[in-house]
């Protein structure tokens, strides 16, 4: 019995709880099952005994491993199912049984991607991660997020059909379905990394993030935080490791988004594109591939989705409690959501890659990877992102939202009140990891794909991290001293959406349009030719027509004759 | 705030953080900023590190790389802001969307 249940994928427990959530109307029970059912995989996962595919099912004649574990799936299962169980904690004080679902379903099919020994079995996740996650979206109930929830399913199910369609060509040619290094020799190979660039949120197909994670309810932004682009970052990790393409794709998508990230003044936009500039460090890392290189990627995904989910957490605490995040109306906070506030600090720390948390103990690896290898300018670049990094989430998400002086007209912050409980509790916990996991960095690179042996806090990387953050602060101070920090202002920053929710859009409508005067005209034309085809047919035929009119005998021989002559003719060439 | 009444829907352990809303807590702020700032790059002058690329080894390199990052971004969202900024509304919010 053991051995069958340490057998199964621990997605199935997820799922399996999301799909009684959606049927348990009673608060506490459905509370009950979203905490147990990631304790469940949890236990699941500790109870595999060695590393090995399991879960082998026959479908259509096809063989399909559900799952597979192995040094980069354990690593990602065990993140994704922590997170899930932090999520759960997140939602405990809320009340919509849509979204406690619809969490668990997608964060199940989370980790049943990243245990997908094959293709098939990764699409089959892959597109269930799209289908659930876009009710966090809906969920808000507005009408921008419905739209923007219908952009996000789009390109998320396009994204899945890519995979699909990649994934019948690579079969194809490969001879299995295995998911293993997949590379860009075959056309197959090219497709499914346009499925997984996708959902990694590359350079001008990132919007669906940086669109959707502001419209999603405050529970559902932190949800589709963990998931979705650290399923790629794996996908990524397995499928194309060394791939110098990546690299360059990387280099831009780190520093691409740094301008947006400042300027932004929805806080949680900021943490998107933040995000995504993040996400262009592992790509990069993944790109040049080795052991240090993806184990710095690997890292840095685990300490991403801890200190991002966490930035998340408290800015959805801050959108619960004070009704905005817009930073133009925040400031003033650590008032009243002090411990938020605390909570805050330590994901803007570890995402500053202060010494003593997570984030310094996995950017070290990626960079140092970089260093190693002598790509210089490569490094260079990502060295500034990192401290561009510093300047516009570590310092702007706590001092807008909570230190900043009140706005003008901006929210009253004698009637916010500190969160509930349940956030408190679960971003206390993160924020723990975020802190446990810097300290004890052993044990966060003990779970990487490859051992690591490097040591983050020797002398000159403790002290160069430092000056680094120290000189950032210092130039933020001073510029906003003397009025030169951009501050964020209600208004919309066009990026590279534009492109369709704009001129697209324009374009299409322009189209449909044209198309429709386009089919009156033509309607017109006919309607016209019918209606004098009619009156010609009228004029010949009816009973006040040509023909009926009296004829001249005279003529009538005439024409008799005609036509005779006309049939002696062709009688006579036909003979 | 300990000892006085606490301001109406102010927090009992916001008192972990009312220094930063002290009047002298901004100018002390940035002259302790700029001065940590300046003593850490200071200290490579003191114990010169070593590092794998070349020419981050060189004393301050890594001060002044976050500087320059800071100053940069900064200074290039102005005029990137005015070029790229709509009304709130642009896309048409909750009313259109497009």
């Amino acid at each position: 019995m053991n051995e069958m249940i340490a057998h199964l994928t621990p997605a199935l427990p997820v799922i399996l709880a999301g799909l009684l959530a959606a049927a348990t109307p009673w608060y506490g029970l459905r509370k009950a099952i979203t905490l147990a059912g990631p304790l469940l995989a949890a236990a699941m996962w500790f109870a595999v005994a060695a590393p090995g595919t399991y879960g082998v099912i026959e479908v259509a004649g096809h063989t399909l491993e559900t799952f597979r574990f192995d040094a980069t799936s354990r690593l990602w299962g065990l993140v994704f199912i922590i997170a899930a169980f932090l999520n759960a904690l997140y939602g405990l004080h809320g009340r919509s049984r849509l979204q406690d679902a619809a969490a668990l379903i997608y964060a199940g099919a989370g980790v049943g991607a990243v245990f997908a020994g094959d293709l098939l079995t990764l699409f089959f996740f892959w597109e269930l991660t799209a289908l659930a996650s876009v009710f966090l979206i809906w969920a808000s109930a507005t009408p921008s997020a419905y739209r923007a929830g219908l952009r996000y399913l789009v390109i998320q199910v396009l994204s899945g059909v890519l995979l699909l369609t990649g994934a019948v060509i690579h079969a194809d040619a490969a001879g299995s379905w295995r998911f293993d290094a997949i590379g860009l020799d075959s056309p197959g190979g090219a497709v499914i990394l346009i499925a997984f660039a996708i959902k990694a949120a590359f350079p001008l197909v990132h919007n669906w993030m940086t669109e959707s994670y502001p419209k999603a309810t405050p529970f559902g932004a932190v949800v589709l935080s963990a998931f979705t682009t650290k399923l790629a970052i794996y996908a990524l990790a397995r499928g194309f490791a060394g791939e110098d393409i990546l690299i360059q794709i990387g280099v831009v998508m780190a520093l691409f988004p740094v301008f947006f990230a400042l300027v932004a003044d929805d806080l949680r936009k900021t943490l998107a594109y933040s995000l995504m500039s993040q996400l262009g460090v592992m790509v990069a890392a993944i790109g040049l591939g080795g052991q240090m290189a993806i184990g710095g990627a690997a890292a840095m995904a685990v300490a991403s989705v801890l200190y991002k989910g966490l930035l998340f957490m408290t800015m959805g605490a801050v959108l619960a409690q004070a009704g905005t995040v817009q930073a133009s109306r925040l400031g003033g906070l650590w008032r009243a959501m002090p411990l938020t506030a605390l909570f805050t600090l330590a994901g803007s720390a570890a995402i500053m890659a202060v010494p003593l948390t997570v984030g310094f103990a996995g950017k070290a690896l990626a960079l140092t990877a970089f260093a190693r290898e002598g790509m210089d300018l490569v490094w260079l670049a990502l060295m500034a992102a990192s401290a561009a990094a510093v300047l516009h989430t570590g310092i702007k998400i706590p001092y807008m939202a909570f230190f900043a002086p009140p706005r003008e007209g901006g929210v009253d912050v004698s009637k916010v009140k500190e969160a509930p409980a349940g956030m408190l509790m679960a971003m206390g916990l993160a924020a723990f990891l975020c802190v446990y996991l810097g300290i004890n960095y052993g044990a966060l690179y003990d779970l990487l794909p490859y051992r690591a042996t490097y040591d983050p806090f020797s002398y000159g990387h403790v002290i160069s991290q430092l000056q680094v953050i120290a000189a950032v602060l210092a130039a933020f101070a001073l510029l906003a001293r003397l009025g030169l920090y951009p501050r964020p202002r209600p208004g919309e920053i066009l990026d590279v959406d534009w492109l369709y929710r704009r001129l697209g859009y324009g374009v299409a409508r322009w189209g449909w349009l044209m198309t429709d005067r386009l089919w009156a005209s033509m309607d017109n034309v006919v309607m016209r030719l019918g209606k004098r085809a009619a009156a010609r047919l009228h004029e010949t035929f009816s009973p006040i027509g040509t023909l009926s009119r009296d004829i001249p005998s005279g003529a009538l021989t005439i024409w008799t004759g005609a036509l005779l002559a006309l049939v002696l003719i062709v009688a006579y060439f036909a003979s | 705030m300990s000892g006085r009444r606490r301001e109406a829907g102010t927090h009992p352990l916001a008192a972990l953080w009312a220094w930063t809303a002290a009047p002298a807590a901004r100018a002390v702020g940035l002259i302790v900023l700029v001065v940590a700032a300046l003593a850490l790059a200071g200290a490579d002058w003191l114990r010169p590190r070593e590092d794998y690329v070349g020419f981050a080894a060189a004393p301050g390199f890594y001060a002044l790389l976050g500087l320059g990052a800071a100053v940069i971004a900064m200074l290039a969202a102005w005029p990137l802001r005015r070029s790229l900024e709509r009304r709130e509304d642009y896309y048409g919010g909750d009313d259109g969307d497009e």
